[in-house]
This record gives C-alpha cells, sequence and structure tokens, in this order.
C-alpha cells in the first residue's frame, strides 16, 4: 500500500510539470506582456511618461525579468513558487496573488467538498429506492427530475432559486454567503446561522447535477449487483432483505462511485466557480473572472495551477479509498 | 420405429423463418423505433433544428431592432375573443404608464386598438442566408407594429425573434464543436487503441492532462485569450474552438475503449490475417463497425458543449454581439433587479434545458438501439 | 416408512412476463427422507432449479409466484410440518429456516461469494444469525466450518477475500457456510457443474463424507447423470416443469420407463461399454408454447394421439412412478 502510494506521487511529478506548463502559457497567451494592461492604464490616467510611473513600469520588468527568454520566464516563475509559494503580484488587485486567494481558495474548496458530501447523502438513498423499487412512480420521478437536473447550467439553478427567492419569499438579501450585517464581524453562533441560512443554495446549485448523475450511477450498479448469484446466497443465508441489500449490494455499489470521484470533482469544482460567479460568493470564482477580462493574468494562472493540483490530490485521495474499499484491487 | 413416429403438429417452424433478415442497421432503427422517450428527443431536436434553421422568417421581428417604446414589455397574449364577439386572432395596443414616484413603467393593454395577427405578414427585411430579400415573416402584424409575444429586453427588442436568431448559434456551436472534437477523437483514439505503446501512452497522457483541470475554469481562460477586438463571426469560431479543443478527450477515451474491444473480434483479426494493411483494418474493418457507437457518443456528448457554450457566453467571455446566443441573452438575468422585475428574460434557459433534455432522451435511445446489452 | 423431511406436493411455480405465463414448475410432487439424497435430473429450463428456490422461498416476486401446492416441512421428526408456502418469505420465520435448517449452495463458486468480504465473515455470518455466537466463537466455527470441508490452512484462508482462493476452494467456502449451522437439508444446485472434472469428485466425496457426519439430506439438482449415480438415493426427472419419471437410483438406472429418461440415459457414454451413444431428438420448445398434452410427445419416438392428453403419474410397481402413456397401454 505505501508502496501504491509512493508510486502514485512519483506518477504526480510529470503530470504538475505540465499543468504548471499549461497555466505558464495561459499566462504568456495574451498579445504584449501583462505590463500592456497597466501601461494602457497609466495612459488614460496621463501618467505615461512622468518619472514615477516609468520607474515603477522598469521595476516591474526588471523584477519579472519580462526580456528573458520564455523558458527562462517559465523556470524563474516555477521556482519562485516551489521555493517562496510566490505566484506573482495581481495587477487589479495590487496584491500578492497568494494572499489574496488562499482563503478564496479554501472558501472554494470547502465548498466543493461540502457538496460531495450533501451530493451523497442525498443520491445514495435515493438511488438505493430507485433500483429496490423498479419502476415505481417514485423510480420514474426520480429519473425524471434526474434529467431536468442533468439538463440545467448551474448558473440558470442559480438565477432561478434566486428569482424564486426574491418573488415568492421576497428574500431581502439575496446570494453571498452572509447578509451583509454579518460580513467582517466576529464569529458567532448568529453569524453561523445565517451562514447556513445562504450556504445551502450554492450548495443546491452546485450539486443538483452530480446529485442527479450519482443517483443515475447508484441505480444502475445496485441493479446489476441486485441480480448476481451472492446476493441469493445472502438470502440464503436467512439474512433480513435490508442486510442483504445493504452489505451485499450497496456496499459494492459504492466502489463504482468512489472511482469515478476523479470525474465527479472537476465538474463540481466548475460548478463552484461558476455559482460564486452569479451568486457573488467570496470564492476564487469572482475574482478568477475578474482576472480573466482585465488580463491579469497571473492571477487566473495560479488559479488554474492551484485547481489543477488540488483536483490531482483529490484524484490520488480517491483511489486510495478505493484501493482500501475493494479488496480485488492489487497495488501494481 | 420410424413408422410408429408420428410428427406432431408444429406451429413454431414457419415463424422461425421470418427473422434474422434483417441488416444491422434496420436492426438499430426497429429498437429505436420502440424507444418512446428517445423518438420523443430525436423529434424535439429536429423541431429546434427546423425553427433556427427558418430563423428570421420565424421570428416575427428584427432581433436586433430597439423598440424604445416598448422596453422591458411583458409577453403579448393573443386573444380571440373581445366584449363583441369572436374575432380573427389578435393583440391589443399598449398603453404605457410611467410612475413618477416608483420610477416603475406599467404597460396595460389598450382595448380601442387591435392588431390582427396574419400568417406571412409584412415586417422587417432580412436577407435569407445571402441567397434573397424578403420582408415575408411566418407570423406578424404589420411592420413596425407591436406583437411581443414573449416580451421584450432592456433595449426593446423582441425575446421571441432574439431566442430564435440566438438558439442558432447555440445549437450550431454544438454541432460544430461535436463535428470538430469527434474528428479529432475518434481519430486519436483508434490510432491509441489500434497502435497500442508508445502512442498510446502519449496520447493517454495528454488527454490526462486535459482532464486534470477543471473544464469550466479552463474554458474561460482558453476563450479570455481570444483577441478582445476580434469581430463576432471570428469569436464564433474562436468558440468552437476552444470547446472542441477541451472536449475531445472524453469522446477519444471512449473510442478508444470500444476499439481496444473490437481490436481482438473476430472479424478484424482475420482481416489481419489475412495480411490487409493497418489503414485497411482500421477504415474497412473497425471504423465502419464503430459507426452506431460513434454516433451515440456524439450525440451525448452535443450537450455538454451547449451547456459550455452558454456558460461561456453568459460569463461574457463567449459569444460577443452583434451575435447573440441562449446564454448570452441571459446573461441580462444576472442583475437580481431585473430578474424579480422581468422574469421572462429566463425563457432562453428553458430554452437550454429543452435541447440538452431532447439530445440526452435521443442519444439515451440511440444508444439503447446500438447496443441492447449494455445499459450504461 | 420414515416421516419425510421435505414433502412437495402439486407445486406450481409460474413467471408472469410481458411475453406471457411461463409455466415453469407445474404440478410437481415429490418428498425427501432424512439423511437420503435426492436427485433432480433434467436439462437446462426443466424447472428444477426453480423447484429448488421455491422450497427457499427465494423465487424473484414479481414475476414469479407460487401459484398452487404446498411445500411441508418438518424441522425435527417428531414435530408437525410447516407449509412453506405459507410463510412471508421476507419474514422471520422463513428466515429462521433458511440457512439454518436449510441450507443451499450454487453452480458458480465464482460468484456466489460477496467479493469484498472475507470468506470467515461470509460464514461467521450465518453462525452469528441463527446460533446467538458472539463475533470471536463465530469466528472459531467458521475456522472449524473451513476445517470440516478440508480447506488447507483454514485459521489463515479465513481472512481471505473469495479471489484469493481457487473454484474448487470457493466451493468448499461455500459448502462450510451452508453447513455451519448443521441443516436438516441441504439443497445443491449444480454444485460441480462448473469446476473441473478432478475437482468435482473431491466435492462430491466431501459432500458424501459431510452427509454422514452431520445426517443431513440433500436435494441435489444437476443434468449430470453421472453425479446422480454416484451421490443420490432417489431420482426425479424432469422435464418442461413436470416430473416424469421417479423412483430409487438402482431402478431408474436397470429399468428406465419414460422415454425421456431413457433417452437421457442413451446420450451419456459409460465407460467398457461400446455403444453408439443416441442423442435426444429436436431440443426443448419454446418455454411459452409448451405443447399440449404430454410436453415431450414432439420429441418422443413412440409418441401416439393418446399423448395430446396429459398423462399422470403413475405408480407402476412399488416406489416406481412414470408419467407415460406407454404404461397405461401395457398394463
Amino acid at each position: 500500500m505505501i508502496n501504491y502510494i509512493i508510486r502514485r506521487l512519483l506518477h504526480m511529478i510529470p503530470t504538475l510539470i505540465l499543468i504548471s506548463m499549461v497555466s505558464f502559457a495561459v499566462i504568456q497567451a495574451p498579445p504584449g506582456d501583462m505590463l500592456t494592461s497597466r501601461l494602457a492604464e497609466l495612459a488614460e490616467q496621463g501618467e505615461l511618461g512622468s518619472e514615477s510611473a516609468m520607474a515603477q513600469i522598469d521595476a516591474l520588468r526588471e523584477r519579472y525579468g519580462l526580456n528573458d527568454p520564455i523558458y527562462v520566464q517559465y523556470v524563474r516563475w516555477i521556482w519562485k513558487i516551489i521555493s517562496k509559494g510566490d505566484f506573482g503580484q495581481s495587477f487589479t488587485y495590487e496584491m500578492d496573488v497568494m494572499e489574496l486567494l488562499v482563503e478564496r481558495l479554501g472558501l472554494t474548496l470547502t465548498l466543493t467538498l461540502s457538496t460531495l458530501i450533501f451530493t451523497w447523502i442525498i443520491a445514495i438513498p435515493i438511488g438505493i429506492y430507485s433500483a429496490t423499487r423498479q419502476y415505481s412512480i417514485g423510480d420514474y420521478g426520480f429519473t425524471f427530475l434526474g434529467f431536468i437536473g442533468l439538463a440545467t447550467p448551474n448558473f440558470l439553478l442559480a438565477l432561478v432559486i434566486m428569482f424564486i427567492q426574491v418573488s415568492v419569499f421576497e428574500a431581502e438579501s439575496v446570494g453571498g454567503l452572509l447578509s451583509p450585517e454579518y460580513i467582517g464581524a466576529a464569529w458567532s453562533w448568529a453569524k453561523v446561522v445565517d451562514l447556513l441560512k445562504h450556504i445551502w443554495v450554492p450548495i443546491l446549485v452546485i450539486g443538483t447535477g452530480s446529485t442527479a448523475g450519482v443517483i443515475r450511477i447508484m441505480r444502475g450498479n445496485l441493479l446489476d449487483i441486485l441480480g448476481q448469484q451472492h446476493i441469493q446466497t445472502g438470502r440464503a443465508k436467512g439474512l433480513k432483505e435490508g442486510k442483504v441489500i445493504v452489505k451485499y449490494g450497496v456496499r459494492i455499489a459504492i466502489n463504482p462511485l468512489v472511482s469515478r470521484l476523479g470525474l465527479e470533482l472537476p465538474g463540481l469544482l466548475s460548478g463552484a466557480v461558476v455559482t460564486g460567479i452569479v451568486l457573488g460568493l467570496p470564492t476564487a470564482g469572482p475574482i478568477f473572472l475578474t482576472a480573466l477580462t482585465s488580463q491579469d493574468m497571473y492571477l487566473a494562472g495560479a488559479f488554474l495551477l492551484l485547481s489543477a493540483t488540488f483536483l490531482l490530490v483529490g484524484n490520488l485521495l480517491a483511489d486510495i479509498l478505493l484501493a482500501w474499499l475493494d479488496p480485488r484491487i492489487r497495488y501494481e | 420405429m420410424s413408422s410408429a413416429v408420428q410428427t406432431p403438429p408444429d406451429a413454431s417452424v414457419e415463424e422461425t423463418t421470418t427473422t434474422a433478415t434483417y441488416s444491422q442497421r434496420e436492426l438499430i432503427w426497429r429498437r429505436f423505433k420502440k424507444h418512446r422517450a428517445g423518438v420523443a428527443g430525436g423529434c424535439v431536436v429536429l423541431f429546434l433544428y427546423v425553427c433556427v434553421f427558418l430563423g428570421e422568417f420565424l421570428a416575427p421581428h428584427d432581433p436586433a431592432h430597439r423598440y424604445y417604446n416598448y422596453v422591458h414589455l411583458p409577453a403579448q397574449r393573443v386573444h380571440i375573443f373581445s366584449e363583441d364577439g369572436i374575432h380573427w386572432p389578435f393583440v391589443y395596443g399598449i398603453k404605457k404608464a410611467f410612475d413618477r414616484q416608483t420610477g416603475i413603467k406599467t404597460y396595460t393593454e389598450d382595448a380601442a386598438v387591435r392588431y390582427p395577427v396574419y400568417p406571412f405578414a409584412r415586417g422587417a427585411e432580412y436577407t435569407f442566408y445571402g441567397l434573397f430579400r424578403t420582408d415575408i415573416h411566418l407570423l406578424g402584424t404589420g411592420k413596425g407594429n407591436p406583437m411581443f409575444l414573449l416580451g421584450t429586453d432592456r433595449f426593446g427588442r423582441d425575446m421571441l425573434s432574439r431566442i430564435i436568431v440566438g438558439g442558432r448559434v447555440s445549437l450550431t456551436i454544438g454541432l460544430l464543436a461535436v463535428f470538430i472534437s469527434l474528428t479529432l477523437g475518434s481519430a486519436l483514439g483508434v490510432i491509441s487503441g489500434y497502435y497500442g505503446g508508445h502512442v498510446d501512452n502519449l496520447i493517454q497522457r495528454v488527454i490526462e492532462l486535459i482532464f486534470a483541470f477543471p473544464s469550466i475554469p479552463i474554458l474561460m481562460a482558453l476563450s479570455a485569450i481570444l483577441p478582445p477586438e476580434w469581430p463576432s463571426h471570428l469569436v464564433f469560431m474562436g468558440i468552437v474552438t476552444v470547446l472542441a479543443l477541451v472536449g475531445w478527450g472524453g469522446l477519444a477515451r471512449e473510442i478508444r475503449g470500444k476499439t481496444l474491444s473490437i481490436r481482438e473480434a473476430d472479424f478484424v483479426l482475420a482481416a489481419r490475417v489475412a495480411g490487409a494493411k493497418d489503414r485497411r483494418v482500421i477504415f474497412r474493418h473497425l471504423l465502419p463497425s464503430m459507426f452506431s457507437h460513434i454516433i451515440v457518443i456524439a450525440t451525448l456528448a452535443i450537450p455538454g458543449f451547449i451547456l459550455g457554450e452558454s456558460t461561456l457566453s453568459f460569463l461574457g467571455l463567449g459569444i460577443k454581439p452583434p451575435m447573440t446566443s441562449w446564454g448570452l441573452l441571459l446573461s441580462d438575468a444576472m442583475n437580481i433587479h431585473s430578474l424579480s422585475l422581468y422574469p421572462w428574460l429566463l425563457l432562453p434557459g428553458v430554452c437550454i434545458i429543452i435541447a440538452v433534455l431532447a439530445f440526452n432522451f435521443l442519444g439515451d435511445g440511440l444508444r439503447d438501439a446500438a447496443d441492447p446489452y449494455s445499459s450504461r | 416408512m420414515t416421516q419425510p423431511l421435505l414433502d412437495i406436493r402439486d407445486l406450481k411455480t409460474y413467471f408472469y412476463t410481458d411475453d406471457g405465463i411461463v409455466r415453469a414448475v407445474d404440478g410437481v410432487s415429490l418428498s425427501i427422507v432424512p439423511q437420503k439424497t435426492l436427485g433432480v435430473v433434467g436439462e437446462s429450463g426443466c424447472g428444477k432449479s426453480i423447484t429448488a428456490f421455491s422450497t427457499m422461498r427465494l423465487i424473484p416476486s414479481p414475476p414469479g409466484k407460487i401459484e398452487n401446492g404446498q411445500i411441508l416441512f418438518r424441522k425435527n421428526p417428531d414435530s408437525d410440518p410447516i407449509d412453506l408456502t405459507q410463510l412471508n418469505p421476507k419474514g422471520a420465520q422463513m428466515r429462521g429456516i433458511r440457512g439454518n435448517d436449510i441450507a443451499m449452495i450454487f453452480q458458480e463458486p465464482m460468484t456466489s461469494l460477496s467479493p469484498v468480504h472475507t470468506v470467515g465473515n461470509q460464514i461467521g455470518e450465518a453462525i452469528r444469525l441463527h446460533q446467538n455466537a458472539d463475533k470471536t466463537e463465530a469466528r472459531e466455527r467458521a475456522i472449524d466450518a473451513l476445517n470440516k470441508v478440508r480447506l488447507p490452512r483454514p485459521d489463515r484462508q479465513v481472512d481471505a477475500y473469495p479471489h484469493e482462493l481457487s473454484g474448487g476452494m470457493r466451493q468448499r467456502a461455500m459448502i462450510a457456510m451452508a453447513l455451519s449451522c448443521n441443516p436438516n437439508l441441504l439443497i445443491a444446485d449444480e454444485p460441480t457443474t462448473a469446476l473441473d472434472v478432478t475437482v468435482q469428485s473431491q466435492i462430491l466425496d466431501l459432500m458424501r463424507q459431510l452427509q454422514s457426519d452431520i445426517g443431513m439430506a440433500i436435494m441435489l439438482i444437476t443434468h449430470d447423470l453421472g453425479v446422480v449415480a454416484s451421490m443420490a438415493d432417489y431420482v426425479a426427472v424432469m422435464y418442461l416443469g413436470k416430473i416424469v419419471e421417479y423412483s430409487d437410483t438402482r431402478t431408474i438406472f436397470k429399468n428406465p420407463r419414460h422415454p425421456y429418461t431413457k433417452g437421457l440415459l442413451n446420450s451419456i457414454p459409460q465407460v467398457g461399454h461400446k455403444r453408439r451413444l443416441v442423442p435426444i431428438e429436436g431440443a426443448i420448445p419454446d418455454p411459452f408454447e409448451i405443447p399440449q398434452g404430454c410436453a415431450f410427445a414432439p420429441r418422443c419416438p413412440h409418441a401416439t394421439r393418446q399423448c395430446r392428453e396429459t398423462p399422470q403419474l403413475l405408480e407402476i410397481e412399488s416406489g416406481h412412478h412414470v408419467s407415460c402413456w406407454l404404461e397405461k397401454r401395457e398394463t
């Protein structure tokens, strides 16, 4: 097992290098360098040519070595990240990228993972219900809802829920994770309650699609497994039907769900980005969009690199979990 | 002994001889026809494409024309009855009221004015796919007269016309993106599965790299790279390319899997043993036998592209005006204030859901018909 | 004569499918005496497995349903028989019988054990369920059971997963599981069909040995007459949901009366007898279109007009039952 994990970690290194290259390519892709927009900004303010502005530009050029060949720039960029955790500067926010991202990224990941848990808690029982009562009205109902859930883009669902909140419940503050009076306030019980009042919206928005997917897969898997011989063995032993289904059915039907986590997580993270933008959450989504539209590429590249790294780690954890759950998997 | 044998009447003989004379394609078609959801999905897909193909002819108004007198007008109803009995279908004129204190405009029906709705009515002039100029529309109340069946947007543009024209972009992008990524995906998938070894390894690594990024953020990043000075139609092609570039990996993986399973099938082995060249094996045996699967994979991939485009456009990173698409139309609804006052701005979203559902049902039906033994 | 342990009377189990009704078991009567082995023989699809699953009340419902008949089972020789058809298949009483009084083993040792639970867990589960044993005790007894089926190194194999065992070892583990609660009746559904020939005879030897140790009766379902000859005391031959001949094993082999039984016997090779093998003409008909009257008539070399009516299962000599119009004619 330990060997397996070490081998997997080693396997991750080349992937990480490629990921960082792609992220750097995205940073470099827009025409001109990152100071072009800064220069344009200064020109608008009529400061172009003023001594302090030119000195600032020169300093920045020097700092990032923008006149060096591209691979030198890449190596310098990645080395700063590895050695100092320095992802560069954001121009729109005039802050360290890392400083800007760390809290928002943490919140994004928390949201993603809570949604994952929520998805499973909702979807697995429904999948079991649908499989054990195949072709019942409930089964058809959930299947239909699942189709709708898979067909609705995240941003649209967010809009619909906001619309319902405003027009049906006449809610005053919509979107966000906290009511205005709690933003910046110290953590208290009331603030936690307020957070819970808000956070169900993004979780619902991000989770609906993948809940539908998990229900579908759980239902299919469980139906396959319930037709297998060892289920009859369990029944022939005299076990209760519920125990047979849980121990010999669900327990095995869960494994493919775990192995699918690698596909699930990117979708949830994508959803978290879009939902964050639509609902105006203090997550990484909104600043990622701002970064892209204002060509603040170091910020955008850092987000790509970090989220891909997160997915890679998530994949590894999912594989370890699967190896632990399914004795048939060999660590080779 | 044989004299004692009495052949009992056997009715089943005749029936068994009539089966087993259908070609593969006929069999798939027969199975598909039995799949009610699949057929319904197929019909809806067909209907949507006919609608967006007819485009300007179906649209009652010029989608770009701004009726400044009718900004944010709610949907008008078509009436048949009035106080004085049954009429040819008509819409009422519009009375506008402005509350100076709240600053809210309200529209009411003006019972004094009636505009009959005529088929093949004259309206705004348009060029039908560059072929001919005309001003005939399927339904209308005459040029400049109001008939806003789904309301108007913040510039007083007709929602119905915009949805039809926007649908053309949304649905075409889905098709083009799936075409490109399918070409790329089947080529690389077949090569990967057929040759194996280093080539396979390399291609799988590239796909792994694409999957390493969350899809929406990488789509956003790539479309943000498109030069801002590009005109609308170039951006359109750019978005198609970006979608295909990120989307081919999944298709290639599925096609690789199918190739691997078919590669060892007897008829392929027989062809290889008989000395057929790789190219011949791939083009004469592998691809034809996977054709139905490729169609299924493509159909099921289209919804993803439609959703991807709508998300990008909604976020302002996709299609740019004067073109429009369902996602771009929805970006007007992003403001919670206008959303609550003008809920009809959400209608393009209904179109997205219908289109995606229809493609999913169609794809499921085709898959069950092409491969009745795999439930997923 | 001793009281039968299991007495099936006129059992009818039908399946209601979209394409029609399948009369999988259509009026089967048979009985099993304590500590003896009844072989149930027939081609696949003749309803022998459905008879067994009906006894266990494990017929999936819908589409399956026991339409008629009684399945009388005695927990011990002096007690009144229980009619299993009257029990709720998911109820406590039926579950208390399953695995405890009647155990079952299946054809496919590959798939009949759960792949993600250890062998010991799966054996110990039955012990804990029926014998009120705690975890450690159940484990001890699972090792014990594995020892009885002569699995090598049972104290280590108890923690093995099924995929780590060979087919024969898995079937031994299945037998250990089935016998862990000392049942009165073991239903073995094609227990050796999926195994290599050498492993087959080992498993059969083992079953014979355990039968004399534990003193259980066996209902042995098989299509292999060789297995029947070496194991069974009595034989029931089934064709399309009905019993066509029923007798003690010796009589069946020495003096088969039903044309189908004769056909079966003629189609197996015998060591030391150089003769032509004669297959049975034709194939089993479509289950939805079972012919009227004697179901075997379309394939029977002796069929006559009379065979359009259904023959009764008659006792032509002591303990030898045959369902064929030929018998009527001769007597």
